[in-house]
């Protein structure tokens, strides 16, 4: 049995206007409990379609998912209970994944009590509020009366309230502003949880991870670390993607 | 060309943005450069005139010699109506037609082509929100240059694009006639504009040619904003480690 979150030559292809286009194509990744890895490519290169497929939150078309030797598909809530506890997510656009109906401390609680986490759920999701830098002032408040960044700091209290294993963390720092992005990838710096970070930001993936992977095309083309692959790309696109970063003189 | 002339835009009793003054003469690359919240969008809104309910403009805004300062959209001429690119391109693409059908013009695949969307049938065929993020974006960028307008304004374009995405979508704003580019990334709007404006707090702080800023900041916040993307320069923190 592997330690960790594995998938294995796993391929996902959606139909579309009766055709079929391949989303990922036989993709292997083993996030071990301390890994701390980062998946970059190309808008369409199937990093977000990957990470739903490790997030157990779409089918595959040929392939396995695996915690810790154990299969896992899509199913509800109940039925993936265990896997959720242990693997969270922080989605892209946080807008748009918080009800704007909640309170920031109904947003995080909720999940703690679908999950059946043990203990007071509004006492660990203010303390999980608290860690991410937003205290007393904001629990009342509604995701449309916070900012951006505020509200990317709810998805990741959210997301750590369980105190799970596993934390797949999709652009977590797209769109902020230098600030706000410094807060956020100080917070997940200090995680001890295992980090898969889908990013096209490669500054962030180098902050983070460890180790890098490069998506093209629905493939993984080149893995190193994230100096490697930074200062001696072997893959043609990889060298693409490194030139395309502009940088002030 | 577009002149903003000591314009202020209100939210009730608080003002956002206040007595900002700046042009924009045709064929000049704009950059407007602030945090999230110092006013750079409200700007664009109340250029193309879209304000959002309850915030008002005072002041002077002339595109191509047309006062349009609180003029809404349909009640400009044609020529005072600048092309916008908006921030989240899942809401400014009618999720129900294909791209197809808003992008209607015969030269929508070269458009298609310019903003680095090369499977041009594919795309056209396809709805907004079968498109990744970063397709989507482009599309809307392919809207605007279809518009042909002689000022583009552009509000984080580029926020959701990779980087070699990013880098074909910048290639083609360089078409528009002439360019206002908002953007929190000085590095980005530095390989694009040839002149910079810096927004905090709804005030204009500081502006002048790109390498005038870039090589002589005078105020300190935009030496901070300098320093921080000097420092987010993945090479340099690779030799920093």
């Amino acid at each position: 049995m592997t330690a960790g979150l594995v998938c294995s030559d796993v391929t996902r292809r959606h139909d579309l206007h009766g055709s079929s286009r391949t989303a990922v194509d036989g993709v292997s990744v083993a996030l071990s409990p301390s890994g701390r890895v980062g998946l970059v490519g190309e808008s369409g290169s199937g990093k977000t379609t990957l990470l739903r497929v490790l997030l157990a939150l779409t089918e595959v078309s040929g392939g396995t998912v695996q915690l810790d030797g154990r299969t896992v598909r899509p199913g509800s809530t109940r039925s993936l209970r265990w896997f959720r506890r242990r693997v969270q997510y922080v989605p892209q656009d946080p807008a748009t994944s918080l009800d704007p109906r909640r309170s920031v401390l109904d947003s995080v609680a909720t999940p703690l009590r679908l999950l059946g986490v043990d203990g007071d759920h509004r006492a660990k999701a203010s303390a999980a509020l608290t860690a991410v830098g937003l205290d007393a002032r904001y629990l009342a408040r509604r995701p449309t009366e916070l900012s951006g960044g505020q509200n990317q700091r709810v998805a990741i209290a959210r997301a750590l309230a369980c105190e799970p294993q596993y934390l797949l963390a999709d652009e977590p720092v797209s769109g902020l502003d230098p600030d706000l992005r410094e807060q956020i990838l100080s917070v997940l710096a200090a995680l001890p949880s295992a980090v898969l970070m889908v990013s096209h930001d490669l500054s962030a993936v180098v902050r983070l991870c460890t180790e890098v992977m490069v998506m093209h095309d629905g493939r993984i083309i080149e893995t190193g670390s994230a100096q490697g692959i930074l200062t001696e790309p072997q893959h043609e696109h990889t060298r693409d993607l490194i030139d395309a970063i502009p940088r002030l003189a | 060309m577009l002149v903003v002339d000591d314009l202020s835009i209100d939210a009730g009793r608080t003002r956002i943005v206040d007595h900002a003054c700046f042009e924009i003469p045709d064929g000049r690359r704009l950059g407007l450069l602030g945090a999230s919240g110092s006013g750079k969008s409200l700007i664009a809104s109340a250029l193309v005139g879209q304000l959002p309910p309850g915030i008002t403009c005072t002041g002077r805004i002339l595109v191509d010699g047309h006062e349009v300062a609180g003029v809404p959209t349909p009640r400009r001429p044609r020529s005072a109506r600048p092309a916008m690119v908006f921030q989240d391109s899942a809401t400014a693409l009618n999720p129900m037609i294909t791209v197809g059908r808003q992008l209607r013009t015969p030269d929508a695949p070269a458009l298609l082509e310019r903003v680095g969307l090369r499977d041009s049938a594919r795309i056209l065929a396809s709805h907004p929100l079968e498109l990744s993020g970063g397709q989507r974006q482009r599309v809307c960028i392919a809207l605007a240059l279809a518009r042909e307008s002689s000022l583009v304004i552009a509000d984080e374009p580029t926020t959701a694009l990779d980087v070699i995405s990013q880098a074909r979508v910048l290639d083609a704003l360089r078409e528009a006639a002439s360019l206002l580019f908002i953007t929190h990334d000085i590095a980005v709007a530095a390989h694009l504009c040839d002149h910079l404006l810096i927004i905090d707090s709804g005030r204009i702080i500081e502006s002048g040619s790109t390498a005038t800023v870039l090589d002589n900041p005078v105020s300190d916040r935009t030496r901070r904003m300098i320093d921080a993307a000097r420092a987010a320069d993945p090479f340099r923190q690779v030799v920093m480690r």
